[in-house]
């Protein structure tokens, strides 16, 4: 029984830092220079690049581009609907850290 | 002993002219709040596009970007920035000054013009042979103040680097009041274009992540190198616009202070000549009486 419970434990553990390895949310940031429009998590991100749109799901690739005139759209946890309208800018992905520079 | 009516009118003038001025000070201290958060809002901004742009300028050679186009021409642009209203101290006197020590010293051989910002600088400079003309910048820039934001400050940033592109001026300066705190603003000149290209040495430092770059290097750095020098040109006018409420608030406060010491003097000598126009009557009747006795 004893020995049971330290196994389950263990099998417990091993999933707990399994599912803390793959994060099932983004933290999104969404900088202008006159104000922070967006604060929050996030599930999915579809950006304007500078030569067409970029979609960012969770535990993308570090990435840096630049973006052009459209429309920012973030789908949240509750799978809620987002849209930014921005002007260009810059977006840095790292480590599940996005930063959306517009303007 | 000054004349007891000419006396209290001064008071009422001293006091109306003091409340004028404490409602200055209030309304500024207010404004000044809001310019204050204004920068704080921006910088974030600010801070991480700066870092972006330097952990890929450490691997690019940006000199050849056209904003870094570095000759030794003498056309040199400095953009004042002053405000539109005046009752600020020194604010626009020092940054007027600033600009012309600049023409006078240290560009006294370049052909030097002057692009005002706000209304008093351009007040200084509007007669003089600095003035801005024949370019295809606009004369002043006065209005720009009513609605500073972004996306206002944009389109002219983006003219005056037009004009440093297409060979119109081979320097700009940006000439303003930096922000230290409320009671204390320095006039600067500062460089805005050509940009400074800094040597790869400084970026390296930093732990480099190997970052996918979408479409290209080349293309996001000459993309951010307009974007920053816009943020740095926005940074200056927000700077500015806190230094002008800082300045008056300043201003202001002094003179409420004066206004009260002069209140106070005018009230005691108001007292005195009140008092001794009592004691003059009192020795009239005194004497009257003592004729009718006698």
């Amino acid at each position: 029984m004893k020995i049971n419970q330290f196994e389950n434990e263990a099998v417990n553990f091993q999933i707990t830092k399994s599912s803390n390895f793959q994060i099932k949310e983004m933290k999104l940031e969404i900088i202008t220079p006159d104000k922070k429009l967006f604060e929050g998590t996030a599930k999915s991100l579809v950006v304007p690049g500078s030569e067409g749109s970029l979609g960012i799901l969770n535990n993308h690739a570090p990435m840096i581009a630049s973006l052009k005139k459209g429309t920012v759209k973030i789908t949240d946890d509750n799978s809620q609907v987002q849209k930014f309208e921005i002007k260009g800018g810059v977006i840095e992905v790292l480590k599940n850290n996005i930063i959306v520079l517009a303007e | 002993m000054a004349n007891l009516k000419e006396v209290r009118n001064r008071i009422t003038s001293v006091g109306s002219t003091m409340q004028i001025t404490s409602a200055m000070k209030m309304v500024s201290a207010a404004k000044l709040k809001r310019a204050q958060d204004a920068i704080v809002q921006m910088r974030p901004y600010a801070d991480k596009l700066k870092e972006i742009l330097q952990n890929l300028s450490a691997s690019l050679d940006t000199s050849e970007n056209a904003y870094a186009r570095n000759t030794e021409g003498k056309n040199v642009l400095f953009i004042v920035i002053s405000s539109n209203r005046g009752l600020a101290g020194g604010f626009n006197a020092n940054v007027v000054k600033k600009a012309w020590s600049l023409i006078r010293n240290e560009y006294a051989d370049s052909k030097c013009s002057v692009l005002c910002i706000g209304k008093k600088g351009n007040d200084a400079f509007r007669k003089t042979e600095y003035h801005i003309h024949g370019t295809d910048l606009p004369h002043h820039l006065n209005e720009l103040f009513d609605h500073l934001d972004f996306e206002h400050v944009a389109p002219v940033a983006e003219k005056i680097m037009h004009a440093f592109v297409t060979n119109q001026f081979d320097k700009v300066y940006l000439v303003y009041n930096q922000f230290k705190n409320a009671a204390v603003q320095n006039a600067v000149a500062e460089r805005f274009l050509p940009i400074e290209t800094q040597s790869g040495a400084a970026g390296q430092s930093k732990a480099q992540v190997d970052y996918i770059f979408e479409p290209s290097k080349e293309f996001i750095v000459s993309d951010l190198i307009p974007r920053s020098l816009k943020t740095q040109f926005y940074k200056a006018l927000l700077d500015s616009h806190a230094s002008e409420h800082g300045a008056r608030m300043t201003a202001m406060h002094k003179a409420t202070d004066n206004a009260k010491e002069m209140l106070r003097d005018l009230k005691i000598s108001y007292n005195k000549a009140r008092q001794a126009a009592i004691t003059n009557e009192i020795l009239e009747i005194v004497a009257g009486a003592e004729a009718l006795n006698g």
